[in-house]
């Protein structure tokens, strides 16, 4: 049956059919007739400009994404609006703290790092402290590093976290070598030079506590928790009249000039003596 | 019953399996869980074949077509006399597609057929415009009543609906095929022909084990047995559970392809489309989701026993549910036949009054 | 205790948000979270503001939001038959002349919606802590699960009166396979979008402003815009509403459920939570339709920020709360009742004030060309992302409007897009993180 052109009050409204003035809506042709429809042309190359738009724009995003993925930052400049961004730190680790359940069903490290505008916690949960274990890739007080993480605020709570062991990269200055007495006597004529350093220092254990030792009775290695939980397959036993050697960071425990390592790792006994150390 | 139903049991089943559970508490193992959703999947597979495949596959014989402007019944009508007619002379089973209407603005001519088995009749009607919603606009029918009837020669046999309404997207289809003297009507034949068997669902499980096992051992991981049983469980739970659920209705399926060629009757105790139990059986296996999570925790969270919990969150809403439709449904009845009584009433006392 | 002032400033700054947010949302595609973000930016230069107050005013703002995108969603999409695939129900209101009707019964919706999500925190705040518990550390299998029955479900709307077979499945296909090339597409922009740094980092707290805007509010825009006039009727002004109480009771149970779905769950929207309800209720009928999507937005919105106020828990959903706790983290009973208070009084507020709204454009629609209104929307968007997040931002807006231009053209489910926010909670979820990122080139 033919439909006359008069006949078909409808025909030119966009939607219907030129031919048989069916109503069709976006599709390319009409059902009834399978005349194509006038937008038939339209639409098709607006899907494939749309498919092309879409795959082109998505690699340049990832071009743009790859040239800078995190963006170094100034640590005092971190404030509320920067909550979920994805950035880079650098400045040095001041500060260690390491938590961990009874039962051991989580563990979470934060550390301080500082620059010269700031600082800022940085947090590693449980999974991404097993891997910076695993890859004996963790930190020391003194480390200078940088650090990619996401910056998560809640209230006051401000943090960067860590979301790999990659991330986490450091620089350890250059030790200084000397032997505990030495070192003990060098900060007593000038302690502003030899506080805050690092120094790889030889000496006689001379007296043990539960999480410290003391070397030629002048200077103290203080090894606490996460010192050993950053080297677990480690086991030192340190007796008095041990000859030590630890590499660590100096500071001030009250009056007494103390070396703090960055893990168990840092502690080695050259001669071999003394009490058990529990 | 309606894909979230069927998607949602094969995700319960799922939920049965405390190494899936579990896992979500093992940074590790955390993948695993993704067993669950994949038992959804299984779950709703049966018709996602059937309706994103197989109808696409067949080709029909005869389509229907009233005509856009002319709304011609007795064009419908007749081809789906001549689809009958056409059954009975050839050997081969006819296929007829019934074709829908669509109209502007959202909305959709729906028209009606009806097969009258003793007469021989084939009945069409065109009916009123409905919205995609399948909300039906009483008063829209055409001006003048678009009926037809027209009569077919051989012996029909149809089991399924009576009335068949053509409505919105893709419309129903028939097969007509000849044994005997009779010719059977199997309504939207592609459905539940293969997919919808439990032969399927053991060649799914067993094959998706098999692949994932090879794909673990290419990786120097072997799946343990618990793994390969829990695999080959939600997948099989998945399947079966739909094919199971869907024997409550009328339609029924080939449970076991391709052993048995046809669809066995379903037991018809309940219709797909029922909104409440759809509903209610939506709420129980999420229900029971959210139990097997709780029970499977390392911590259970809820303070409840298994029979507080039951009766707080099951039987008491089902049964005030259940009671207030009730309630609501011969409230209803009551009012639609006191107006029907009322307009009886009025029409008697017209025809005294002309009388 | 917190002093009297502050709750009479709560409860007049709550009445002045609602307004602001109700007359900005008028403004097409515009998102709450847009106008939120600046409005942080503004307020970060007054340090004496009080927490309390500021999340008095989002809170308030939400519930504005909801009510007059009604208003745009209903009056202002009006695109020509030649560029639908699928008419939804306002716009059907809207051509029969009952766009007043579509408004109003949306809006109800909302405020039903508002004043339920309210009631849900104040007594179910145990019931609902417990269950956030439960359920979060399932989090990665439910997100996967909602992902794929989205797109499972999705039903092929070609008419298949193709010759051939191949013809007729691949019609089909290609709506389907688009709906995956969407999913994928929108997860690769999450992808760069989470685990890079695309944006600058001072405004990284609006860092998918851009991607949801060009996702979800821009296509529709240029559609209208490049689409024949159409002309709109005079539409009637009603006084009352016909329905049903099983449509109501259909209406409310879909809203609750899709909008606690996404209220609960991170990440999933109240879009896919309708998705599930609808469903579930086995919903039909366009009046329990357009209902449940005003209350399960309102439950979805309201809901969300006010699970913060729980106290003693932190449970943090949607992007208000986000705002709020970049300042401070509630912790009292009081400040869920401040809170709960300013809801239910901005509530009754903003509907007197979109009733008079509503009925003003109602009036006078039919002589307004939407594509002006568009092109006023489609600028202010512009505007808003460079000024917020710099050109990246525009390059940003610019793909995503590509990606959610696609389910536009190929008739395929807009709610794809959202695994812009999924499928990079899912990755960082399952610890693939670094994975992810190394495989494209941000690691």
């Amino acid at each position: 049956m033919v439909i006359k052109k008069e006949d078909i009050k409808e025909k030119t409204k966009p939607g219907f059919c030129p031919n048989c003035g069916a109503y069709v809506g976006a599709f390319y042709s009409c059902p009834w007739c399978r005349s194509k429809m006038p937008h038939g042309t339209r639409l098709r190359i607006i899907q494939y400009v749309s498919i092309f738009a879409v795959i082109f724009g998505l690699v340049g995003l990832g071009i743009y994404a790859a040239i800078d993925p995190a963006p170094f930052v100034n640590i005092g400049d971190i404030g509320p609006t920067y909550s979920n961004g994805t950035v880079t730190i650098k400045g040095h680790v001041t500060n260690i703290d390491y938590r961990v359940a009874n039962d051991e069903s989580w563990k979470t490290l934060i550390f301080t790092v500082t620059d010269n505008t700031g600082s800022i916690d940085v947090k590693a949960y449980t999974e991404t402290t097993d891997e910076m274990i695993e890859d004996k890739n963790t930190p020391a007080i003194g480390d200078d590093c940088t650090v990619r993480g996401s910056i998560y605020i809640r209230g006051d709570e401000l943090y960067l976290l860590l979301d790999s062991s990659n991330y986490y990269k450091y620089q350890r200055p250059a030790a200084l070598v000397t032997n505990a007495t030495e070192l003990f006597n060098l900060y007593n004529a000038t302690p502003s030079e030899y506080l805050g350093i690092r120094v790889n220092v030889t000496g006689e254990v001379t007296k043990v506590g539960s999480s410290y030792f003391e070397l030629d009775n002048v200077t103290r290695v203080f090894f606490p928790e996460y010192v050993r939980a950053f080297a677990p397959e480690v086991t030192i036993s340190v007796y008095e009249e041990d000859i030590v050697e630890v590499i660590g960071f100096t500071e001030l425990y009250y009056d007494t000039l103390e070396i703090l390592p960055g893990s168990m790792y840092d502690i080695k006994i050259l001669i071999q003596g003394g009490e058990t150390i529990e | 019953m309606k894909g979230l139903t069927h998607f949602m049991t094969g995700v319960c089943i799922a939920t049965f399996f405390p190494l899936v559970v579990t896992a979500a508490y093992t940074q590790d193992l955390i993948m695993l869980t993704l067993l669950i959703p994949i038992g959804g999947l299984f779950g709703y597979l049966p018709d996602f074949l059937d309706f994103k495949l197989s109808r696409y596959l067949e080709r029909e014989d005869f389509s229907t077509n009233p005509g856009y402007h002319e709304l011609d019944p007795w064009r419908v009508a007749q081809t789906i006399v001549d689809s009958i007619n056409k059954a009975y002379e050839s050997d081969k089973a006819i296929k007829l597609k019934l074709n829908t209407i669509k109209m502007p603005n959202g909305l959709w001519r729906r028209y009606s057929v009806l097969f009258k088995l003793k007469e021989r009749e084939v009945h069409v009607r065109i009916g009123p415009l409905i919205t995609t919603g399948l909300e039906v606009l009483y008063g829209t029918e055409p001006e003048q009543e678009k009926v037809a009837v027209v009569k077919f020669k051989p012996k029909l046999y149809y089991s399924y609906e009576d009335v068949t309404n053509v409505d919105i997207w893709d419309g129903p289809t028939f097969q007509f095929r000849r044994e005997g003297d009779t010719i059977f009507a199997d309504f939207i034949q592609w459905h539940r022909r293969w997919s919808h068997s439990l032969t399927i669902g053991v060649f799914f499980a067993f094959f998706i084990a098999l692949a994932a096992g090879y794909l673990y051992s290419i990786n120097g991981v072997l799946l343990s047995d618990l793994e390969v049983l829990t695999i080959i469980g939600i997948i099989l739970g998945g399947v079966w559970g739909h094919v199971i659920v869907d024997q409550l209705g009328w339609l029924g399926s080939n449970l076991f392809w391709p052993i048995t060629g046809k669809r066995k009757t379903g037991m018809g105790l309940t219709r797909s489309m029922d909104s409440l139990a759809n509903f209610i059986t939506t709420y129980i296996l999420t229900l029971l989701i959210i139990w097997n999570l709780n029970r499977f925790a390392p911590t259970p969270v809820f303070p409840w026993n298994d029979f507080e919990f039951f009766m707080m969150f099951l039987v008491l809403p089902i049964a005030v549910t259940v009671a207030g439709v009730t309630v609501y449904r011969k409230k209803q009845l009551v009012k639609e036949m006191k107006s029907r009584g009322a307009e009886e009433m009025e029409e008697v006392a017209m025809e005294i009054a002309e009388f | 205790m917190i002093p009297f002032e502050i709750i009479l400033i709560c409860t007049a700054i709550g009445i002045l948000g609602v307004i602001i947010a109700m007359v900005c949302s008028l403004i097409p595609g515009l998102h709450i979270y847009s106008i939120l973000g600046f409005v942080v930016l503004y307020l970060l230069n007054f340090e004496s503001i009080d927490p309390l107050v500021f999340a008095s005013f989002t809170t308030s703002m939400l519930i504005g939001y909801c009510l007059g995108s009604c208003i745009s969603a209903v009056y202002f999409q009006t695109p020509d038959d030649s560029s639908v695939f699928m008419v939804f129900p306002s716009q059907k209101y809207l051509q029969d002349g009952r766009g007043y009707e579509a408004v109003f019964l949306t809006g109800l919706g909302a405020v039903v919606g508002a004043v339920m999500a309210c009631l849900l925190i104040i007594f179910g705040s145990e019931f609902l802590t417990l269950l956030v518990d439960l359920l979060v550390e399932h989090s990665l299998w439910i997100i996967a699960t909602a992902m794929a029955f989205v797109w499972l479900s999705e039903w092929p709307k070609d008419p298949a009166r193709q010759k051939t077979r191949i013809g007729k499945l691949a019609a089909a296909w290609v709506q389907l396979l688009m709906g995956l090339f969407v999913i994928i597409a929108s997860g690769i922009l999450g992808i760069y979008l989470f685990f890079s740094q695309l944006i600058p980092p001072e405004r990284s707290f609006q860092g998918l402003a851009a991607a949801f805007v060009g996702l979800f509010a821009i296509p529709s825009i240029i559609q209208n815009l490049f689409s024949a006039k159409k002309d709109i009727p005079k539409q009637y002004l009603g006084k009352t509403i016909e329905g049903n109480t099983s449509e109501l009771i259909q209406g409310v149970a879909g809203g609750v459920i899709g909008g606690s779905i996404g209220m609960l769950i991170p990440s999933l929207t109240a879009g896919v939570g309708n998705t599930f309800a609808r469903h579930a209720v086995a919903q039909s009928g366009d009046r329990s339709f357009m209902f449940s999507q005003g209350l399960s937005r309102a439950i979805y919105y309201v809901g969300a920020v006010m699970l913060l106020f729980i106290p003693g828990v932190i449970i943090r959903r949607g992007g208000a709360a986000l705002f709020i706790t970049m300042f401070y983290v509630p912790n009292t009973y009081s400040e869920l009742i401040i809170i709960a208070s300013t809801v239910l009084i901005s509530t009754a507020v903003g509907w007197f004030i979109f009733t008079l709204i509503a009925k003003g454009i109602t009036k006078s629609i039919h002589r307004i060309n939407t594509r002006y209104v568009s092109l006023f929307g489609l600028i202010v968007m512009l505007i808003l992302t460079y000024y917020m997040l710099g050109i990246s931002g525009i390059f940003i807006l610019i793909v995503a409007t590509a990606i959610g231009y696609i389910p536009l053209v190929f008739n395929t489910r807009r709610i794809h897009c959202i695994s812009v926010i999924t499928i990079p909670i899912m990755i960082s979820m399952a610890g693939l993180t670094l994975v992810v990122s190394q495989l494209f080139g941000i690691a």
